[in-house]
């Protein structure tokens, strides 16, 4: 087989050093994207200086409804929201934007490294009708050339997608894994009187309502896939488990008996799902895999709220067994029980990293009630908040940011922050009550 | 020879302009599944209260924080409610089990869950069958008053009862 191709022509021999030339220089190419620019794991990293310009109109239809400017402000925002970034004001740009274009032999890159400019976003548009077909550009400036690009095909209206998604790409280019703008948040609203669940995007836009039970639900929980939520729900007068198909909004209600059940949480990999049910007023936590349903807690105190190990080996859950409600972990065969928390007289709501690393839970301090986050073997407390009244965190999946509840300023609605605490802002709009925020996982269509 | 070299440039042009071009990956969008609006506040077809019956007959009791203990002042409430269910003998009663907003949602599920059940405990104590007595726990789900204030908590934190019907 190999002989089919032994070298014959001078002409070929030629082709073919080209041919490596080209291999060499794309392999360094990719390398350059590849290369880690920020190291957002070490204890203090610089802010990358960024200059995001306005998209441009580059067809002859007119941008009728200033999407250029809107998808500009997308992915200007999803930049702050991460805390990698310093973002440039636009008022410094020297660069004249009638005169320079996208690509990267009209840019003068010396005007961007005047004010200060590390990377250099540029983006153009052209409308056809309802269509629009979007080419983005990131730049190094320092080395004056392209670090990624992308062109996108789709309707006007999914202009905030075509931003998420190259905004993904900008934070993939920096830190070697992508961002998390394509995810979403489930939530509890009674914005129409029952509670109901919504799912909204991960910045608080696009927000649609899952249920319509005209009843109570609570603690939605993602399936890794993405593809269903898990809740319990009051119906005829007891909680039941449930699981929502997002696509086609069909409820299947989980084999259980009438009583409490309630907490639902699923295993990594999908297959189980770990919950709380309480027939006699002793809530326990239980597994249920397929039809089989197994108790792995047997106390008289109350055990509920699971949450897995990204590993799947162990669960941490709240118990009052010791007197006060605080944070144990167990392996996700029951045993082994150990707390971790001993700080405070009411500690709740645990959630494990998706890296593993960190449990985040929400705590009473002084009595308001605050998110903290803790390593798995109880050292190093951290309390992230410290206005108004924080609850039932949820990690993003690359376990960098944590959602919660939180009363403050008059309402009750989602805050995001960093897994540090910094950057708290609130994604709900303004007067809509909502409670029991959950990350989405990543999903791909 | 000429044609082969020609051939040859046009092969290198290719190649060339395959590798200038292959940073601009191309996608295409999907568009997203039609969003649904956030209706405007419309009344609860409240399946709940559709299915049992308010009655003054039965007093509330109430609880400490994070406690579902029987308080001395809830015992002679209890005591009046235990009458009036010895004298209706044929009715079924439900306890609800509820909570003030402090707190996780599902804690207080729990917690309201424990409140309810020894609410039943005491009313079996005196005498009351435990087959005409279900619970439910409403957690901090249904507060009696909507205030975020002690006064509002105290209220919230109750056992309340319902008539099956």
């Amino acid at each position: 087989m190999i002989r089919k191709f032994r070298v014959q022509s001078l002409e070929f021999r030629v082709l073919v050093f080209i041919l490596s030339l080209f291999t060499i220089y794309y392999s360094l190419f990719t390398e350059v994207q590849a290369k880690i620019y920020i190291d957002i794991n070490a204890p203090s990293f610089r802010r990358i200086p960024i200059a995001v310009t306005e998209f441009k109109n580059l067809g002859t239809a007119p941008d009728r409804e200033g999407h250029s400017q809107k998808m500009t402000e997308v992915i200007k925002n999803n930049l702050n929201f991460t805390g990698f970034f310093e973002l440039l004001n636009p008022a410094s740009f020297i660069e004249d934007p009638n005169r320079a274009g996208i690509a990267e032999e009209s840019i003068d890159f010396k005007d961007w490294a005047a004010i200060g400019a590390e990377a250099l976003i540029k983006g153009g548009i052209i409308f056809d009708g309802q269509r629009i077909t979007v080419e983005a550009r990131l730049f190094d400036v320092f080395q004056g050339r392209m670090i990624t690009g992308k062109r996108y095909t789709g309707d006007v209206k999914d202009f905030r997608k075509i931003a998420h998604n190259f905004s993904n790409e900008i934070v993939k280019s920096f830190t070697g894994e992508e961002g998390i703008f394509e995810t979403s948040i489930a939530l509890i609203s009674n914005s129409i009187g029952a509670k109901e669940i919504y799912v909204m995007d991960y910045d608080g836009y696009n927000i649609r309502r899952m249920t319509n039970s005209g009843s109570l639900n609570l603690s939605p929980n993602w399936s890794p896939d993405g593809s269903k939520i898990a809740f319990s729900s009051v119906r005829g007068r007891s909680w039941w488990l449930y699981t929502i198909d997002l696509k086609t909004k069909e409820e299947k209600r989980l084999t259980l008996q009438r009583g409490l059940n309630i907490s639902p949480s699923f295993s990594p990999n999908g297959d189980k799902l770990a919950f709380a049910y309480s027939k006699e007023g002793n809530s326990d936590i239980y597994i249920m895999e397929g039809n089989n349903m197994r108790r792995i807690t047997n106390h008289v105190a109350i055990d509920i709220s699971p949450s897995w190990s990204p590993d799947g080996k162990n669960i941490a859950f709240v118990s009052d067994r010791g007197g006060s409600p605080q944070i144990y972990i167990m392996d996700s065969n029951g045993e082994g029980v150990r707390r971790i928390t001993f700080e405070g007289n009411y500690n709740v709501s645990p959630s494990w990293s998706p890296r593993g690393d960190r449990i985040v839970f929400a705590s009473r301090r002084g009595g308001k009630f605050e998110i903290c986050t803790i390593n798995p073997d109880g050292s190093d407390l951290q309390q992230l908040t410290y206005e108004g009244n924080n609850e039932n965190p949820s990690w993003s999946p690359d376990g960098r940011y944590i959602v919660f509840s939180s009363r403050r300023d008059g309402g009750t609605g989602i805050y995001s922050m960093r897994a540090n605490g910094e950057n708290q802002r609130l994604i709900t709009s303004k007067g809509v009550t909502a409670i029991n925020p959950a990350w989405s996982p990543r999903t791909r269509e | 020879m000429m044609i082969r070299k020609g051939l040859f440039l046009s092969a290198v042009v290719v190649v060339m302009s395959i590798f200038l071009f292959s940073s601009c990956a191309e996608k295409e969008v999907k568009p997203e599944a039609k969003p649904e609006a956030v209706a405007p506040k419309e009344k609860m077809k409240d399946e709940l209260l559709a299915k049992v019956e308010e009655t003054p007959k039965l007093q509330d009791i109430h609880f400490d924080f994070d406690k579902y203990n029987i308080r001395e002042d809830a015992k002679a409430t209890l005591m009046k409610n235990a009458e009036w269910l010895k004298k209706n003998p044929g009715v079924k009663i439900q306890v609800e089990g509820h909570c003030d907003e402090r707190g996780a949602n599902d804690y207080n599920l729990a917690l309201g869950d424990k409140r309810a059940k020894s609410t039943r405990d005491y009313l079996s104590s005196l005498g009351i069958d435990g087959g005409r007595i279900s619970t439910i726990s409403f957690g901090e789900e249904r507060p009696q008053d909507p205030g975020h204030n002690e006064a509002a908590w105290a209220k919230n934190r109750r056992a309340h009862f319902v008539i099956l019907k």
